[in-house]
């Protein structure tokens, strides 16, 4: 069924009634792989997804399909129970559909309609050398490298991880030690209704898992760094990190996801993060994929008692891309802090979601969500908060800021709040608009050039998201990428 | 403390239900003969309602279009409120109190009955009696009965009279302006309003002219299983100016009953409309059984430049609100306003807000919304602010608060921002709280009662929204404000 909302433009949303109406795709119905079991073919046609995600589904995850990797864990029943879970939850719901709420300002056509083949494993050879840009940040860190998804040990610096961490592939995980996988593993995100979070679980391979045992305080950042490289046909690759902190530990974990080649690539990771009470994670999530790119990221955090979890995400790159943070808030006392960036250019499409769900008395959760749009470009912006009942003393705060560079720029913002409980403090703010002429104009009475006062005004408004980063390399070097993109598009001041 | 504020809660609430209908007076129901048509929904039933009012072809043929339309349709589910599903065959779609006459020609042709009931909810029709400079039209269940001060508005060139009057005197302007704003397609229950409304009013202020006094109408269900579906056209021609009011009520009845009015507004170049509403339908029992659905289609569209329309609405009734009063600013300059107060105690809930479309260059429009939540209430604001490619200089701001009173209620708070123009400035600002403990203290330490001190900070969180009330009207929010938060929070 396709919930179709055929309105009048003004009418979109909320008259009371807008007519959603229900109907059958008209779309014939093409299957790219025919030769199936006919009781494969009946499972489908009976759930009445749409039949996009019902080719999409066949040309990529069907039975008869030789994915080019092997399924770690193949012999791990709750693992094989997660996996089916997720690939039933796909085959009824399919792709987030049009009229779907969260999906409102976002189409997925260009992931859907497109032919993606799953990559080869260490298909490419690469030097150290040859990503050494991408590594000096922090000499000291930890790092993990992937390649279009697959751990890739020689590029990898993991020498001087202490022996009582675990900075390890998920896949080996999942062979030699799954014990500490199954008790969080596909049980922080949800795969109902979640099309693009169940199509990596269906198909999970590798990816980062991390633990930090309990009072262990890690000093140096965990850099998990992705590449992607397409040759001919676009790839996709799905990385799936499992983060676990036990009570009172401490970390930053970097994810930097990087294009290696000029053509298009999908990357939909999943991101499961648990945090022991006390934990404190600094997770920095940075995105400066190619142009043509495509990128859905899905990130849940459940969080313990007074345990902190910050996270400050900065989407730069690719043709489109969503990005999906969540934290639950189940213990008393824990505080969490999501703050985006996005800057936009050309026609890409970026779409920031947030929810934070307050469970517990206490807690208190804080968010800075910023966007620089310019040319045809379009940023959204939607923070959900929800506070549950009993979660009394909670104290919250959501402030979204767009600036407008062009006429044929858009932004949608849609700060919610969702209340069932009376002893809270919650607020929330949303902002558009353009540069202020006066600060313009006195940049200019005081002697500097049009463009460079634009530049320096642009790039303060950026600043305040950037300062957030608790970390001075990686401060530094998001900074850097921020005015590099802002000068190519503003012009050399 | 708080414990002790609960036992007075506690004894209030118990005191209120013992005496019964003291929360709501005008739940009483009125006994007269009624015309009511049998129950049902068909192309015959809306045959029928057209006939009865002797309407033209052209009104016959857009309600069995829309009527058509409305077939095709699925009942919404999008919204934040619950409710069982309606069976819209159980329904009586028309029922009016029996006259000898089509429609009475003057007061004294009134059943004294009628006449009776509009004085006992404080709306006296007859002249000698009426507040000064206020018009009134009184539309009881699916006719409207009578209208008043017609003679003084007549002398100003101010048409004021029930819909189906208008349809009958003057076809052309409900012809030009019927479904402009507020088309039949544009949502489930416009769709069915526009198949099955019976009556409203209807306002044509023409050029220039600054309607002399407020024009007011005032909705009363009385009939049972009926669902009232009234239709206001108000239109202000090039720089004229109106006020108009509107209030409402009905019966005490365990069955729910079903409003779904459309209300649509066109402002010329120049022109001003201030539309306020206080809506009192019955909000249903304690327990949340019975009460109002209140599902309502308002749009203003400021056609002309410099025109400004504006929304007021208190709204402390119906066991659901569902609506969303909005303005098309499509004239350059023009402006657009929505001031709301809702409550919901008890069960109630309400999904209200606003959608401002800024089309024109350098419109602007403000956005105030006060929720109150008690008991087991639900209340959310949704709102939508879209500013056009074309919208140079869009300005917009909103502001929206919710006060939260006992651990049992429910706020949300959904706004839509689409802005597609880099001029536009556009802010959106929310904030939900209970009332402090602090502020209580101050007042208790005053002297004042818990009881008095929550009424104080709770109408002092509504001034905003208040003052925008025209005079009698702000009165009457005020005390409604209090009897309706009286018991529910002490």
């Amino acid at each position: 069924m396709i919930l179709d909302a055929k309105t009048s433009d003004l009418n979109q949303i909320h008259s009371p009634g807008s007519p959603i109406k229900a109907k059958n795709s008209s779309v014939s119905n093409k299957i790219a792989a025919p030769k199936k079991p006919l009781a494969e073919k009946s499972e489908l046609t009976k759930n009445s997804i749409n039949n996009t995600s019902q080719s999409w589904f066949h040309r990529n995850l069907g039975t008869k399909r030789e994915l080019p990797f092997r399924l770690p864990g193949q012999n791990l029943e709750w693992l094989q129970s997660c996996r089916k879970v997720a690939r039933e939850h796909f085959i009824k719901y399919g792709f987030p559909q049009k009229g779907e709420e969260s999906w409102k300002y976002t189409r997925t056509n260009l992931i859907t309609k497109g032919e993606y083949s799953f990559p080869e494993p260490l298909s490419i050879k690469l030097d150290v050398e040859e990503i050494a840009h991408l590594i000096q940040v922090d000499k000291s860190e930890f790092r993990m490298v992937f390649v279009n998804g697959y751990f890739t040990p020689h590029l990898s610096s993991l020498m001087k991880v202490p022996r009582e961490l675990t900075i390890k592939s998920l896949a080996e995980i999942l062979d030699n030690r799954p014990e500490l996988a199954e008790p969080y593993l596909a049980r922080i995100v949800k795969t109902d209704r979640q099309g693009f979070c169940a199509i990596n679980t269906t198909a999970m391979n590798d990816g980062a898992f991390i633990h930090i045992p309990a009072n262990t305080k890690l000093t140096h950042p965990i850099h998990l760094l992705y590449l992607n490289y397409s040759q001919n046909k676009p790839i996709i690759c799905q990385p799936r990190n499992l983060f676990v902190f036990d009570h009172n530990s401490e970390a930053m974990v970097v994810e930097n996801h990087v294009s290696l080649s000029e053509n298009s690539h999908f990357c939909n990771s999943v991101t499961e993060i648990d945090l022991g009470d006390g934990a404190k994670l600094n997770h920095q999530w940075v995105q400066n994929e190619n142009p043509l790119a495509l990128h859905i990221s899905t990130l849940t955090a459940k969080q313990g008692a007074d345990s902190q979890f910050t996270s400050n995400n900065f989407a730069l790159g690719a043709a489109l891309c969503r990005s999906d943070v969540d934290s639950k808030l189940e213990g008393e006392g824990a505080k969490c802090t999501i703050n985006g960036f996005y800057l936009t250019d050309n026609n890409r499409h970026m779409d920031f979601h947030t929810r934070i769900d307050h469970f517990k008395p206490h807690c208190r959760s804080q968010e800075l969500v910023k966007g620089i749009l310019a040319q045809k470009s379009r940023g959204v912006f939607n923070g959900k908060l929800v506070v549950h009942p009993g979660a009394n003393g909670t104290d919250a705060s959501q402030k979204n800021a767009n600036l407008l560079l062009s006429k044929e720029a858009e932004a949608d913002s849609k700060p919610e709040l969702e209340i069932f409980a009376d002893d809270v403090k919650c607020a929330h703010g949303a902002t558009v608009g353009q540069l202020d002429g006066d600060a313009l104009f006195y940049l200019t009475s005081r002697g500097i050039a049009k463009k460079e006062a634009e530049q320096l005004l642009t790039m303060g408004f950026a600043q305040e998201v950037i300062d957030l980063i608790d970390h001075q390399p990686w401060q530094r070097w998001v900074r850097e990428l921020i005015q590099k993109r802002l000068t190519h598009f503003l012009g050399a001041p | 403390m708080e414990l002790a504020l609960w036992e007075i809660i506690m004894k209030k609430t118990t005191l209120i239900e013992e005496l019964g209908v003291a929360d709501y007076p005008q739940g009483f129901v009125t006994d007269i003969a009624a015309d009511t048509i049998p129950p049902g929904l068909d192309e015959n039933i809306i045959r029928t309602i057209s006939s009865k009012k002797n309407e033209p072809d052209f009104l016959l043929s857009w309600r069995l279009a829309a009527f058509r339309h409305w077939q095709t349709l699925q009942e919404p589910s999008w919204s934040s409120v619950r409710y069982p599903a309606i069976d819209y065959q159980s329904l009586v779609y028309y029922s009016a109190p029996k006259s000898n006459k089509k429609g009475p020609a003057s007061l004294d042709e009134v059943d004294p009955e009628l006449l009776r009931a509009y004085e006992k909810l404080g709306v006296p029709l007859e002249e000698q009696k009426l507040l000064s400079g206020v018009a009134v039209d009184a539309v009881f269940d699916s006719v409207s009965v009578a209208t008043t001060m017609r003679d003084q508005l007549a002398q100003h060139g101010v048409i004021f009279c029930p819909f189906s009057e208008a349809v009958a005197k003057y076809p052309e302007l409900v012809e030009k302006y019927l479904g402009s704003v507020v088309p039949y397609r544009d949502n489930y229950f416009a769709a069915l309003n526009a198949s099955v409304f019976s009556d409203g009013s209807f306002c044509y202020v023409p050029k220039g002219v600054h309607c002399p006094m407020e024009l007011s109408t005032y909705f009363r269900i009385n009939a049972a299983n009926t669902g009232q579906f009234e239709r206001t056209l108000i239109i202000a021609e090039a720089g004229s100016s109106v006020s108009y009011l509107e209030g409402c009520s009905a019966p005490r009845r365990d069955e729910n009953q079903l409003h779904a009015a459309v209300v649509e507004l066109v402002a010329m170049e120049d022109a001003q409309i201030k539309y306020s509403t206080v809506q009192n339908w019955y909000p249903g029992d304690s327990q949340g059984k019975g009460g109002i659905y209140n599902f309502v289609t308002k749009r203003g569209e400021c056609r002309g430049a410099r025109s400004k329309i504006s929304w007021t609405q208190v709204e402390t009734g119906s066991a659901i609100t569902w609506k969303y009063p909005s303005v098309i600013l499509r004239g350059d300059n023009s402006t657009g306003s929505f001031h709301s107060v809702a409550v919901t105690r008890n069960f109630q809930q309400a999904d209200t807000g606003t959608k401002m479309i800024h089309l024109g260059r350098n419109t602007s429009s403000t956005i105030l919304s006060k929720g109150i939540s008690a008991g087991h209430g639900h209340n959310a604001y949704r709102g939508l602010v879209r500013v056009a490619g074309k919208a140079d200089g869009a300005r917009n701001h909103t502001q929206c608060d919710s006060l939260l009173i006992g651990s049992q209620c429910r706020a949300h708070t959904y706004p839509y921002i689409e802005v597609k123009n880099p001029t536009a400035q556009v802010e959106h600002e929310a904030t939900t709280s209970k009332i402090s403990e602090d502020q209580l203290f101050y007042c208790r330490q005053r002297g004042l009662d818990p009881e008095d001190a929550i009424s104080m900070i709770v109408n002092g969180f509504c001034q905003d929204v208040f003052q925008e009330l025209p005079m009698e009207f702000a009165v009457e929010a005020h005390k409604l404000l209090s009897l309706s938060l009286e018991g529910s929070v002490g």
